[in-house]
């Protein structure tokens, strides 16, 4: 336990030193928001409105996924992920401490940017905001759970960064379908529906079973 | 049908927590090494008692899986490093043919050999980076799990393991904390002290010299007062005067732990080292005690034997 | 150490297996191939619901092969044993394989049905993720160096994939997917006549599967035996 908090705090030290991997994230998602609004504007009827969350979704998925092949760039710097294998902490407490960072700044990022978006897109936000903040928060929590799992794979494999998203990708389906279908019933001012949540609950405890104990393997030579 | 696929997967999930338990790597939090907690301490007694523990944990969300630990039977060997047949294969590359290794407490040995030998390989095994594919391999006592030994040993390779952006400080505080030490900044003050890095102490590592770095990697690699310490390649790339130092070091290490190291440099493996192991192309070749005070006599048998 | 020159339990099932599944197959293929042309004519769709007797049953074998991926690679992590590496890897090449004869005649027998080439239907969707993780399996595969490490890499991108299906299929069905897909082949209310030859092709399938499954695992073994053998004698050359 302490070995999680420890690594989280390094990692959140880390980041808080030279905020390379929020400033990324934030100007990526942002990118990505005012690039579709180039390539394909959403008018201001409800239909060319829909896939406004989808968008939002698409843009931080990338983001999260910049975000991660940094989280393991800084590992591999004088082989300080060796350090952390040769610990003698079971390596599942090293994953989590690890994901909780990559979600405190995903989430970071999500906040900032979902502000962005809602006052360029004249999407009300605030009559949604706890909800959309718990939506917002289960589909961060299944991506970095995945994610950190698969930074590490993909921070060793030759293709380095670009690998990430090949392997992420098809496996966030779930989240992704979740988070949008949650996000797009508030911003239509509907309550929030169970089935989404549901999926995004179980995708989630999923993800974070899985990786708790794959990281082991993972973390090997 | 969603019955069906949810319960395959805690299925899934379950052989991987058997298979990780099997697989030698003990769960819970903390490993069994020599902390100075209070409460744990007492639980790692316990522990090392091999007595069951069954530790349900229920997080929202995560459904309790951990199946009960069979308590592994501990070999306890006098020895500080004891291997037998250990070997290790990458695929089909074999970097390490099955060798014996028996070594005392408090002795020193030199790892000895060409480039690409595996000398690097071998401390890896010894520190439990890597699995071996054959063999057995007891470390400080611990010949149980990967992770007991592991709690045993300090390694000091050639990246220095070092985040760039942290302090020494807080370089060493992290891994104090990671190893479970009690009193982690006492533990991070009291070894910068000792290897006189104050003046560096609030510097970001990024900005050490090899040298530096060196010292606080090696220091790093004390934080949780291993048995045994490996060094690979220490020497290299150090200055004469840096190089001196770090001699000095070794041998004050020398004293009350167990030290294998790796080196080109004869000289400072002879006088250092009171045992030395010749690696050639990931075998182990007999050396004869008496070269290894005569560093000239031993570049001329390395020489020969890497042709 | 497990003798690389050497052959294992596993590598000798699949060498005793190939024969007698190629003679079955060889046996059954001509027989499903006649008896589904004896099929009776769907009285609406016409001769190209016969392809369904093609497509569900390389469905059956694509999802056997991911199960088989999945489980060879929690073997291998569990065992250590590379014979369980290559029964992975055999498997998900052969899976691929199957996956991509399903989503090359779904399409073919939708657009003869309904007009369309692509419908975003529940289990067709499914299958395409599945082919996708499939691919970024043996991506992954061919980009990590070093096989130890390969081969853990892969056992986890192995699971991890395998944990996805039921949760995509719980995705789709939240979407919304169309399910113009065929029900009544899941319900059992296939035709009289229909029955045999579709169950015929399900055996023929897996039957497919499971000798080709055979035949790469042999080959596997015997390459790596080979390259074994030669790196032995390349070692024994040297002092």
């Amino acid at each position: 336990m302490s070995v999680l908090l420890a690594v989280l705090w390094k990692d959140l030290l880390v980041e808080w030193r030279s905020r390379d991997r929020v400033a990324a994230m934030g100007v990526f998602s942002l990118l990505v928001v005012v690039m579709f609004q180039f390539a394909a504007p959403p008018g201001a009827s409800p239909e060319s409105r829909a896939h406004l969350p989808g968008l939002l979704w698409v843009a931080w998925l990338f983001a999260a996924i910049l975000g991660l092949n940094r989280s393991f760039a800084l590992e591999l710097e004088n082989d300080a992920w060796a350090g952390l294998a040769l610990a003698p902490a079971d390596r599942g407490w090293i994953y989590l401490g690890k994901a909780l960072a990559a979600l405190v700044l995903l989430l970071a990022v999500q906040l900032a940017s979902a502000v962005a978006f809602g006052l360029a897109f004249a999407v009300p936000l605030a009559p949604v905001a706890a909800p959309l903040a718990g939506v917002t928060l289960l589909g961060a929590l299944g991506i970095s759970a995945i994610g950190t799992l698969f930074a590490a794979v993909a921070a060793r494999t030759q293709y380095r960064e670009a690998m990430l998203p090949l392997l992420l990708l098809p496996l966030l389906v779930p989240v992704l379908l979740g988070a949008v279908r949650a996000t797009a019933a508030l911003l239509a001012q509907e309550p929030l529906p169970w089935p989404p949540l549901r999926l995004l609950l179980v995708t989630d405890a999923v993800f974070l079973i899985v990786s708790f104990l794959c990281f082991e393997y993972v973390l090997d030579e | 049908m969603r019955a069906v696929g949810l319960g395959s997967i805690v299925l899934v999930a379950a052989a991987l927590g058997c298979a990780r338990n099997h697989a030698g790597g003990s769960g819970g939090s903390g490993g069994s090494g020599r902390s100075r907690g209070g409460g744990r301490r007492a639980r790692r007694r316990r522990d090392r008692a091999g007595l069951r523990r069954l530790r349900p944990r229920a997080r929202p969300g995560r459904p309790l899986l951990r199946p009960l630990r069979r308590a592994a039977p501990r070999r306890v060997s006098e020895l500080a490093v004891e291997a037998r047949g250990l070997a290790k294969r990458f695929g089909r590359v074999v970097a390490l043919h099955p060798l014996d290794l028996a070594l005392a407490p408090g002795r020193v040995l030199a790892v000895l050999g060409p480039n690409g030998a595996g000398k690097s390989t071998l401390l890896r095994l010894l520190a439990g980076l890597g699995r071996p594919s054959a063999g057995t391999l007891a470390v400080g006592g611990e010949a149980a799990d990967r992770r007991a030994r592991r709690a045993r040993v300090g390694l000091v390779s050639h990246a220095t393991c070092l985040y760039p952006a942290l302090t020494a400080r807080e370089n060493l505080a992290f891994t104090a904390r990671l190893y479970g030490v009690a009193d982690p900044a006492a533990r991070a003050d009291a070894l910068l002290a000792r290897f006189e890095l104050g003046a560096v102490a609030a510097r970001r590592a990024g900005t050490f010299s090899r040298g530096t770095a060196q010292r606080v990697a090696i220091a790093r690699a004390l934080v949780h007062d291993p048995d045994v310490v490996l060094l690979d390649e220490p020497f290299t790339g150090l200055d004469a005067r840096a190089a001196d130092l770090l001699e000095g070091l070794v041998r004050e290490l020398a004293g009350r732990r167990t030290v294998v190291f790796t080196s080109h440099d004869l000289p400072r493996a002879s006088r250092l080292a009171d045992e030395a192991l010749l690696l050639v192309a990931g075998r182990a070749r007999p050396l004869e005690p008496a070269l290894l005070r005569d560093p000239g006599a031993l570049a001329r048998a390395l020489a020969e034997v890497a042709a | 150490m497990s003798d690389p020159a050497g052959e294992t339990g596993l590598d000798a099932l699949a060498r005793r297996a190939v024969r007698p599944t190629g003679w079955l197959l060889a046996l059954l293929l001509p027989l499903w191939l006649f008896v589904a042309a004896q099929a009776p004519l769907d009285s609406v769709q016409g001769v190209v619901q016969k392809i369904l007797y093609v497509h569900v049953p390389c469905a059956f074998a694509a999802y056997l092969g991911f199960a088989c991926t999945a489980v060879g690679g929690a073997l291998y992590l569990w065992r250590r044993e590379e014979h369980w590496d290559r029964f992975a890897a055999s498997s998900a090449e052969v899976g691929v394989l199957f996956c991509a004869l399903v989503i090359a005649t779904g399409p073919i027998w939708a657009r003869a049905s309904w007009g369309r080439w692509w419908s975003w239907d529940l289990r067709l969707t499914v299958t395409l993720l599945l082919f996708l993780v499939y691919l970024s399996y043996l991506l992954l595969r061919s980009f990590t160096e070093g096989s130890e490490r390969t081969a853990r890499f892969a056992a986890v991108y192995g699971i991890a994939g395998l944990a996805i299906v039921p949760l995509n299929y719980l995705a789709i069905d939240l979407a919304g997917g169309r399910s113009i897909h065929p029900e009544n082949l899941q319900r059992g209310s296939l035709g009289p006549g229909m029955r045999a030859p579709f169950w015929l092709g399900v055996g023929t399938a897996l039957l497919a599967f499971a000798h080709l499954l055979a035949r790469r695992v042999e080959l596997a073994a015997l390459g790596e035996r080979a390259a074994a053998r030669a790196a032995a004698a390349e070692a024994g050359e040297a002092p």
